[in-house]
């Protein structure tokens, strides 16, 4: 399944919302969050970390992982707390009124 | 705002150190996906294909998240400017006539905008100049000068002026600094100089003590009469200069400044004028005011007006029904120069426009030759966007480089103007290239480029990629659609240039009828000379006549002299006064109607030394004398207006209206008309009277020799020096150049309307060949096809050629409403025949066609010579 436009930013915030996390690990994260119903593009993936870069949503840190690798950690910050919570109450109110739309019962 | 800024930091930061930093996350994440698929069980190396696979395109995915920091627009601009130099630089024929092109639109309209900023356009340079009004009083009929007794009214009681200033032309003889020299000046009230922002360079201005009757004669100087005349002495103030006889003592020089009446000097005119207190008696004076902040014109002229009839219940007279005048200084020193520099400028647009459809016309040709190259970027995938940008970009570029070269072209085109222009264009001579002139260059290069490259831009939105790969390796293409809409640019063009055509026709023709119009009289080997005897010297009617009759005679006398005579206002100095008049026994004019003729005295025998035609009656004989009964000598315009069927003789004038004192004349003789303000002018009723009867200081010696008259100015100079030696001589020389020398501002706007209508045929002529030879380059194969068939070469020329004359003909036919419609803008500068003139239409549009054809020649010829076989092989 494809990603709505706009979509994935809000999902890559509340993937970083568990911990701090490297490109692989939120694309396996939301992977594994959907049922395997989204296939994260990397084409896609990656300028969206970049655009939450440039907004101040993210910031990013080389670590070291529990593997003894060294990966790019994305972290979230105080402004994309907040903006995870007003988008994700903006989603849910449109998954509500289109599954109220698309009911039997309508 | 933040993301921009850490996009920017970013950007300064290094865009390699971002691309490093992708690469390397890229890097783990590979890692990351291999290691987990080992885990799941696969080989090492099927885990790495594996990982690769999964992640998808390494170098897209690195490239796309780069381009989320980098100012990508801006990048491919600069591509798509290196690309647009590099094309322009393949082809350099094509580049440098576009670009040439381009710089002759812009140069021409560059060069007029300055002159029309600088003339029309731009604020006089004194303070608060939008509020300055020149002021007068006026009759429903004329405007004319407003009397000392009323000015001074106006002054104190109106409510809308916050300073009001009157001046009055003098005209007084330097004597005592080499030749006697007669020099204009202006008699100024005090508020004169603050009101134009005029300085003191040395000494002061005047002040209240100056303006007023019987006070120290004062003078203030001109800087360019002060620095030419008096060789700048530093030390002049309190030096005495003598006018007319009388001294004055130098009080100040004024700074440069451009003044609307340019003088060599001012005098302060309550010391001459203050003592008249009769509101009626008039004087020439005019006046100057500066309106209150944010009063009306129509106001403030109210409120003089309401003085006015104030003035005429206190104390009534004949000109009761006298009002107020007045106009903006800007507008009044701007005069009738408007109506030539704004023809001149609408030319300048329509070159322009010409301009802009060769361009178009030539920019889609080349696209069409480059369809192929443009078929074949779409095809790799370039989006329809970036090849519209594209191409729009190259047109940019092309503008700008055209758009340069004409402003250096309009600064050229500039400087020639200035030098070919008529000096009494005002602020012509300070005309540059200013902020505002070059502001409205980068407008219409700007508007001309969009303009041009919007058609090419558009068709190549619609590149039919399968078709222009198809036909590409052909050079035909481009398909019907583009053709046609060449053949309107074609079209169009020729419209535009016969518009120009005709109007500069209209213009040569007048120039033509005006130069060869009969002024009234024989101009042929006239010598004239204006003479004014100063007042000091020659005391009374007596002593101005003696002078005259003596110098008169000894001129007679000379060899190579036919006959000498003297008038007041000689052709073609125009209105050297006019005046109220009224026929007895007709209807009484209303008060604020009075009709008004110039007045004009002349010696006994002036209409046949000036071969003038007398159709009724007799002219001034010797025995005319302010003794005997008042007559007077009528044009044939004034006989004709009052007594068409009749004959004029006999008949009587009242001098001055029913309602002033004044003569009555009675008419001895009608006499043809004089052009008194120059070939190009019509004729005015006027009304002559015997010099005789009515002398005055003032007079032009009009004398007709037998060969050359410029052999004789020696001469004439010193029998008038031998008279009189401190008397200087004027408008000195024969009467057949002053005469032309009238004819400069018309000669000025023909020689630019025919130049920019040549300009044009040029334009046009380089359009219509490049359509005719594109024509025939892409119907090559078709003609071969012809001649093998068994067409001659000739059919093939007159095939091409029809094709030509049928875009001119239709061109001609949509400009002739344009040009009908700029026959009206015309109206005032067409002289001597109408002009709707057919036959100046007719052969403008004959003149069009021949170039459209002469435009076609080389094609059509090509077209002809087409070698059939080797064409046929090649296809």
């Amino acid at each position: 399944m494809e990603f709505l436009q706009g979509t994935l930013e809000v999902l890559i915030l509340r993937s970083l919302q568990a911990g701090p996390n490297h490109a692989y690990g939120i694309g396996q994260f939301l992977e594994r969050q959907s049922g395997n119903e989204f296939a994260v593009d990397n084409g896609s993936l990656y300028p969206a970390l970049q655009r939450l870069l440039q907004r101040g949503w993210a910031t990013a840190q080389w670590k070291t992982s529990p593997n003894a690798r060294r990966a790019k950690y994305y972290r979230l910050t105080p402004l994309g707390r907040k903006q995870l919570v007003e988008e994700s109450s903006k989603w849910r109110r449109f998954v509500e009124a289109m599954s109220r739309v698309l009911s039997p019962e309508a | 705002m933040r993301q921009w800024w850490s996009r920017f930091h970013a950007w300064a930061a290094g865009r390699r150190g971002i691309a490093d930093d992708l690469a390397e996350e890229v890097r783990s994440h590979l890692h990351m996906e291999t290691e987990s698929c080992i885990e799941r069980g696969m080989a090492p190396e099927e885990a790495q294909a594996a990982a690769r696979r999964r992640f998808g395109n390494i170098t897209m995915v690195a490239e796309r998240a780069r381009d989320a920091w980098g100012f990508s627009w801006l990048e491919s601009l600069l591509k798509d400017v290196r690309y647009g130099v590099r094309a322009m630089r393949r082809a350099p024929a094509f580049s440098a006539v576009v670009i040439l092109t381009f710089a002759l639109g812009v140069g021409v309209n560059t060069a007029i905008f300055s002159v029309v900023h600088a003339v029309l356009l731009k604020p006089l340079p004194y303070p608060d100049s939008e509020r300055l009004v020149r002021l007068g009083e006026a009759t429903a009929k004329a405007d004319f000068s407003v009397s000392w007794g009323n000015f001074n009214y106006w002054r104190e009681t109106n409510h809308t002026f916050e300073a009001m200033a009157a001046y009055q032309f003098t005209d007084r003889t330097l004597t005592g600094h080499g030749d006697p020299t007669t020099a204009r000046g202006l008699a100024v009230t005090a508020p004169f100089f603050p009101l134009l922002g005029m300085r003191p360079l040395l000494g002061r201005f005047f002040d209240q003590a100056d303006d007023r009757p019987g006070a120290p004669a004062a003078i203030v100087l001109n800087h360019r009469f002060w620095s030419t005349q008096l060789g700048g002495d530093p030390h002049i103030v309190g030096a005495i200069l003598t006018l007319n006889g009388t001294p004055f003592q130098v009080a100040g020089v004024a700074a440069p400044l451009w003044e609307p009446w340019p003088v060599n000097y001012y005098l302060p005119l309550g010391r001459a004028s203050g003592a008249a207190i009769d509101r009626r008696q008039h004087g020439s004076i005019r006046a100057i005011g500066l309106l209150k902040p944010g009063v009306a014109l129509a106001a403030a002229r109210a409120d003089l007006d309401g003085i006015m009839r104030h003035l005429a219940e206190i104390d009534p007279g004949p000109e009761n029904d006298h009002h107020s005048f007045g106009a903006f200084l800007t507008e009044e020193t701007v005069g009738d120069v408007r109506r030539t520099l704004l023809v001149l400028m609408g030319a300048a647009v329509l070159i322009l426009l010409i301009a802009c459809a060769n361009i178009a016309s030539l920019l889609l040709a080349r696209n069409t030759a480059r369809a192929s190259e443009l078929a074949l970027r779409k095809a790799i995938g370039a989006g329809q966007l970036r090849l519209v940008r594209q191409l729009f970009t190259e047109n940019v570029i092309i503008a700008a480089a055209g758009g340069a070269a004409g402003v250096a072209f309009g600064y050229w085109g500039l400087r020639l103007l200035i030098g070919i222009a008529p000096r009494d264009i005002p602020r012509l001579a300070e005309t540059t290239l200013s902020l505002p002139v070059l502001l409205f260059a980068c407008g219409i290069t700007l508007t001309a480029g969009l303009l041009a490259g919007l058609a090419p831009v558009l068709v190549a939105g619609r590149i039919d990629l399968t078709t222009a790969l198809k036909e590409g390796a052909r050079v035909s293409g481009g398909g019907k659609r583009r053709q046609s809409f060449r053949n309107i640019l074609v079209v169009a063009e020729v419209a535009l240039t016969f518009v120009l055509a005709f109007g500069s026709g209209l213009l040569l023709r007048s120039l033509a009828a005006a130069q060869t119009a009969s002024p009234g009289f024989d101009p042929q080997n006239v010598l004239s000379v204006s003479l004014q005897l100063p007042a000091k010297v020659y005391r009374g009617p007596e002593a101005i006549g003696a002078f005259y009759a003596g110098l008169l005679i000894d001129l007679r006398a000379l060899p190579g002299v036919i006959d000498a005579r003297a008038v007041h206002c000689p052709p073609p100095a125009g209105d050297c006064g006019d005046w109220f008049y009224s026929v007895p026994g007709r209807p009484l004019p209303p008060r604020d109607d009075v009709p008004i003729s110039l007045f004009n005295s002349a010696d006994a025998g002036y209409f046949r030394m000036m071969r003038v035609p007398l159709l009724q009656g007799r002219e001034f004989t010797g025995s005319d004398r302010a003794s005997g009964p008042k007559i007077a000598v009528v044009n044939e315009t004034f006989a004709r207006a009052w007594w068409p069927r009749e004959s004029a003789v006999g008949h009587q004038i009242k001098v001055g209206g029913p309602y002033r004192e004044g003569d009555l004349l009675e008419i001895v003789g009608v006499a043809g008309d004089i052009r008194q303000s120059g070939l190009d002018s019509r004729p005015m009723p006027e009304i002559f009277r015997p010099s005789a009867a009515n002398p005055d200081g003032g007079m032009a010696v009009m004398v007709r020799t037998a060969a050359d008259p410029v052999k004789l100015m020696r001469m004439v100079r010193s029998r008038v020096l031998a008279l009189d030696r401190n008397l200087p001589l004027r408008q000195f020389g024969p009467l057949q150049e002053s005469l032309g020398a009238g004819l400069a501002r018309r000669r000025f706007s023909t020689l630019l309307l025919s130049l920019f209508a040549g300009l044009a045929m040029l334009l046009a002529a380089v359009g219509i060949y490049g359509l005719l030879s594109y024509w025939v380059t892409s119907r090559e194969p078709e003609i071969a096809i012809r001649l093998a068939l068994g067409a001659c070469p000739s059919t093939i020329l007159r095939w091409t050629s029809f094709h030509a004359l049928r875009l001119a003909v239709i061109g001609v036919a949509l400009g002739v409403p344009g040009g009908w419609a700029a026959a009206r803008l015309l109206d005032d500068l067409v002289f001597g025949i109408k002009s709707r003139d057919p036959a100046t239409m007719a052969a403008a549009a004959l003149a069009v066609t021949v170039i459209a054809l002469f435009a076609t020649a080389v094609p059509a010829w090509r077209a002809a010579r087409v070698d059939a076989a080797r064409r046929l092989h090649h296809t």
